[in-house]
């Protein structure tokens, strides 16, 4: 009885074209490295630009700039946390979200683990203040 | 069965032979085309990126604050770029990267504030970058340091 | 006869190898071409919004505050000269997506956005009734005004106080129009010290107060 045999060296062949094929595509398809390294400049110059107008902007009561009055004290901080938050809502685009830690307390949204992150610190009269944005 | 073709060990070592040839062929194949011109491409994006990292070092080196500064901003940069070491050139404004390999020469306008000056200097690779930064608010001056 | 050597199946073999490195290599130059970052193109795109948004900048008057009057005087050349753009290099720059310079033909590059803010100046004029002092407090911060004197027969304004500061002092009668410059941090209070009595119409305040809105700045460097 005359049986074809497979022949070995065929089927040797067609794993080793399906192993090298796989690795192919992991790098093709990009591995988690392959990430948009623009976001970060991107976010950091939010984060900046945040700082600034912030930084620079005329207060709602008596002290030098908003961000001075935020941070003077503890009732200070208190009074003015909301209208910081939605101050720095209004000036980031919608799909940034945000965080601002300053001495007397922190407003904004929960800082998620794996995240790309960009942050800006500022110095003020009283003390620091720093920003940190993300992409919703 | 004396018209059997071929006795299994020759043809064992043909096969082997032939694996062997094969690889050899298609390593020297790349080795020779392929590979080379990825290795410049690799070398050109990291050129690029050095020299915006040195860029980057140099524009945020200068200050904003006002009164006479006196600062040093230093950065590690890759010691050499394709086994070759090279050099960075600070002239007229602008920064320029000087490699051995012409394809690998890069240049950037560095944006500094009005009013500050640059000395013109060299850095060659090996050792750590570092900038400093001195002079009043209206003329500051940037210098490369080895 | 048994096929006794695998030769054919080597031959396949290899060709079927063959085909597989060619993928390889095209699929690794995809991936190189595609990784390619713009680290140069980047570098300056972030260095160009920055000097532009500085406070040193024409086109702005405070840190990332864009000065509405200004911003249209922006031109190629300023971005080359002022701005430092480099020769070889081209970008453009756009308010809320409105071009508002380019220099040179970028085609692609690289973008950043910067948030700003733009603020025009807007005239407003008060004329204080003084009912029942001789101050008025300016309602919006603005960082000069015109004032205009011109009292009725029989009252004389000897001086203009901004808060507690003289700004204007003539003791045999201060007439005419004035320019003040004011603090534009804090709203400001005007005192007038006359020998007499102080109506509607003897003074006329013209301030400017700032209308700001809210703007992104987008900046495009094509190396």
């Amino acid at each position: 009885m005359h049986r074809a045999q497979a022949s070995v060296t065929a089927i040797e062949a067609g794993i080793g074209v399906i192993l090298l094929m796989s690795l192919v595509f992991v790098f093709v398809l990009g591995g988690p490295g392959a990430q948009n390294p623009q976001a970060q400049t991107q976010l950091d110059l939010y984060a900046t630009d945040a700082a600034t107008l912030l930084s620079n902007e005329q207060p709602r009561h008596a002290d030098q700039t908003r961000l001075a009055e935020v941070t003077r004290s503890q009732a200070a901080f208190d009074r003015e946390a909301d209208a910081l938050e939605r101050r720095v809502e209004r000036i980031l685009p919608p799909n940034v979200l945000f965080q601002v830690e300053t001495a007397s307390g922190t407003v904004g949204y929960p800082l998620p683990d794996d995240v790309r992150t960009g942050t800006t610190t500022v110095p003020t009269t009283n003390g620091k203040v720093t920003f940190t944005v993300w992409y919703a | 069965m004396d018209e059997r073709a071929v006795s299994p060990v020759v043809a064992k070592t043909l096969a082997a032979g032939l694996a062997v040839l094969y690889v050899a062929g298609m390593t020297s194949m790349l080795l020779g085309g392929v590979v080379p011109s990825y290795e410049t491409g690799a070398g050109g994006e990291l050129s690029e990126r050095v020299l915006a990292t040195a860029a980057e070092t140099v524009e945020t080196a200068v200050p904003d604050a006002e009164g006479t500064v006196r600062a040093t901003r230093s950065v590690e940069l890759p010691p050499t770029i394709q086994d070759t070491s090279y050099r960075l050139e600070l002239v007229n404004g602008s920064l320029r990267l000087d490699h051995p390999d012409d394809r690998l020469d890069e240049s950037i306008t560095l944006s500094l504030p009005a009013g500050t000056t640059l000395e013109p200097g060299t850095w060659t690779s090996g050792g750590e970058f570092q900038i400093r930064v001195s002079g009043p608010a209206s003329n500051r001056t940037v210098t490369l340091e080895q | 006869m048994r096929a006794q050597t695998e030769l054919p199946a080597i031959g396949i073999a290899f060709l079927l190898l063959t085909v597989v490195v060619v993928f390889v290599v095209g699929a690794a130059n995809t991936a190189l071409t595609a990784a390619e970052r713009p680290a140069i193109e980047q570098q300056e795109a972030a260095g160009l919004s920055d000097q532009l948004v500085s406070q040193q900048a024409s086109i702005t008057s405070r840190a990332n505050v864009l000065d509405a009057a200004e911003l249209p005087a922006l031109t190629a050349s300023d971005l080359r000269q002022e701005y430092d753009l480099s020769p070889g290099h081209d970008a453009r720059v756009r308010l809320d997506g409105d071009p508002i310079a380019v220099a040179g033909d970028p085609t692609g590059g690289t973008t950043v956005d910067r948030l700003v803010v733009l603020e025009r100046r807007v005239e407003r004029t008060l004329q204080p009734a003084f009912t029942n002092n001789r101050s008025v407090t300016l309602p919006r911060r603005t960082p000069n005004a015109t004032l205009e004197i011109d009292p009725s027969a029989g009252t004389v304004v000897r001086s203009v106080r901004a808060d507690d500061r003289i700004l204007l002092r003539n003791q045999s009668g201060l007439r005419g129009e004035f320019d003040i410059s004011l603090s534009r941090y804090e709203t400001v209070r005007l005192s007038f010290e006359t020998a007499g009595v102080l109506s509607t119409g003897d003074v006329r305040i013209v301030y400017y107060p700032a209308k700001t809105r809210k703007a992104t700045l987008t900046v495009t460097v094509d190396a």
